[in-house]
């Protein structure tokens, strides 16, 4: 197995012992309490995002993979694996709970495809703001950083959801419903740009950084 | 070969410099790295694991040079830290599960051997472990995967003199290998008594002195005599000075020097490499 491989396992491995919180947060906030919730859709990968990078964020731990015959830029690249894919797979599951609460509650199994994709999208876009700052304050700021995220997103998601009523909007995503290719270039452009600066400043802060 | 090459390392933080510190870590042996705590040793040893990077100078590590990108070098180091730096919530085997996969030369059966000669139960989890067990853990992990260089920085620091004892015959033990090589870094300067074949000595971030234990054995010498025979010339031949008021205690850096200029009027005493470090340390003049 690659460098990069054997980092996402151990990510992995982390974090099950949040497993419990993940499943208790998914079935709250699925559709069982409210349609299309969008705590579920966008809180939910940030919550994982969160946790990921937050694995390694006591200094202990930066020693550790100090240690191991691994460069500093597959460390930080690791990280960007690790939480981009988490960060899909959760919004996926939070789409596949939601249909299934559809379901049993009206018997209409609707997969949201425009919610899933939109929280995977902002999702990614937040990572990739997220992990250079993460290395730029270090683990000593990680804690501030966090509550940070959490009124961000939590303010966000009201910002959101009123922006995502407004006429303009629903018009801004009309096009982009019925332009799939066109607005999947312009998306998927967008977030391979920001990762791609992203992880250049995460792996320039990284590797000057005394751990 | 030398397993180390330290060359003109300088670092600077806010309220301690390493300043311009070299030495080599000859291939095959035990180099115990002393110093009082905050003299500059666990920089050192951050800077040859690179998770320091020095402000300049050059490490060459088992041939190779390193920098901050470098990382394939320690496939053939064996670390040990004086805190444990593992994930305190996993079990013993959880965290074996994610160190091994990452060297190639993972001997599972070396490592199981290991865990049952230190009597490590591999389901507890690392935070309900003694100091002991997670030393003991750290060298399992080290060990395991047959590293030429084994590092290790404190390893007998809050550790029973029981197990200190155990260590260092396994370290005795590693060491019968000629191409393996170990790097000790205490300021518990007993166990170096026992094992090191060399000694580097740092103190307040610069280099003291480098050499084969023997040869510094040799040339220090402790003096001990009344304070009659000192004047101020006298008390610049010394490392440090104790005076007290019958006498005075003084170390030297030249034992052929404080022979001549003492003669018989003076005890003389090998010293012990803690009292080479405490007098250095100390340096000046003290009054008891």
């Amino acid at each position: 197995m690659s460098s990069i491989s054997l980092l996402m396992r151990k990510d992995l491995l982390l974090l099950k012992r949040y497993l419990w919180l993940i499943v208790i947060y998914t079935i709250i906030f699925s559709g069982f309490v409210q349609k299309d919730n969008l705590l579920l859709y966008n809180f939910l990968p940030m919550l994982l995002l969160i946790l990921v990078v937050n694995n390694d964020m006591q200094p202990s731990s930066q020693q550790f993979l100090g240690t191991l015959p691994v460069r500093r830029k597959i460390l930080v690249l690791s990280k960007y694996a690790s939480a981009g894919s988490l960060l899909i797979i959760a919004g996926i599951l939070g789409g596949l709970v939601n249909s299934l609460a559809r379901y049993y509650l009206d018997g209409n199994m609707y997969f949201h495809t425009l919610l899933v994709v939109g929280s995977i999208i902002s999702g990614l876009l937040f990572m990739a703001l997220y992990i250079p700052l993460f290395y730029w304050i270090g683990p000593k700021g990680g804690q501030f950083l966090n509550i940070v995220l959490i009124l961000f997103v939590m303010m966000g998601n009201g910002i959101v959801t009123g922006i995502l009523s407004t006429e303009q909007t629903i018009i801004i995503m009309d096009w982009f419903n019925n332009h799939p290719v066109e607005s999947g270039v312009i998306c998927g452009g967008a977030i391979i740009v920001a990762i791609l600066t992203s992880y250049v400043i995460s792996t320039a802060i990284f590797k000057k950084r005394d751990i | 070969m030398n397993a180390v090459e330290i060359r003109n390392v300088s670092k600077s933080y806010k309220n301690y410099k390493l300043s311009n510190v070299s030495f080599q870590v000859p291939n095959g042996y035990i180099t115990g790295l002393i110093g009082p705590n905050g003299a500059g040793k666990s920089t050192i040893i951050k800077s040859i694991m690179g998770m320091v990077i020095p402000d300049q100078g050059d490490i060459s590590v088992l041939g190779q040079p390193i920098d901050s990108e470098r990382a394939d070098y320690k496939e053939q180091i064996g670390y040990i830290s004086d805190e444990n730096i593992y994930y305190d919530y996993l079990t013993l085997a959880e965290m074996k599960k994610i160190v091994a996969p990452f060297y190639s030369n993972w001997d599972e059966d070396l490592y199981l051997k290991y865990m049952d000669i230190f009597e490590l139960p591999a389901r507890k989890k690392i935070k309900e472990c003694s100091k002991g067990m997670k030393t003991k853990f750290s060298i399992a992990l080290a060990l395991s995967h047959h590293p030429k260089l084994l590092i290790m920085d404190e390893p007998t620091a809050g550790l029973d003199p029981v197990f200190r004892r155990e260590l260092l015959e396994l370290l005795a033990d590693y060491i019968l290998d000629e191409r393996n090589t170990i790097l000790f870094s205490t300021h518990l300067t007993t166990d170096l008594d026992r094992v090191a074949d060399y000694v580097t000595f740092v103190n307040r971030g610069q280099l003291v002195f480098s050499e084969a234990k023997d040869e510094v054995l040799d040339r220090y010498l402790i003096v001990k005599g009344g304070r009659e025979l000192l004047d101020g010339d006298i008390r610049k031949e010394f490392v440090g000075l104790r005076e007290t008021g019958v006498g005075f205690e003084g170390l030297s850096r030249d034992r052929d020097r404080v022979v001549s200029l003492f003669g018989n009027d003076v005890m003389y005493q090998t010293p012990t490499l803690e009292e080479i470090m405490y007098y250095t340390a100390k340096g000046g003049i003290k009054h008891v």
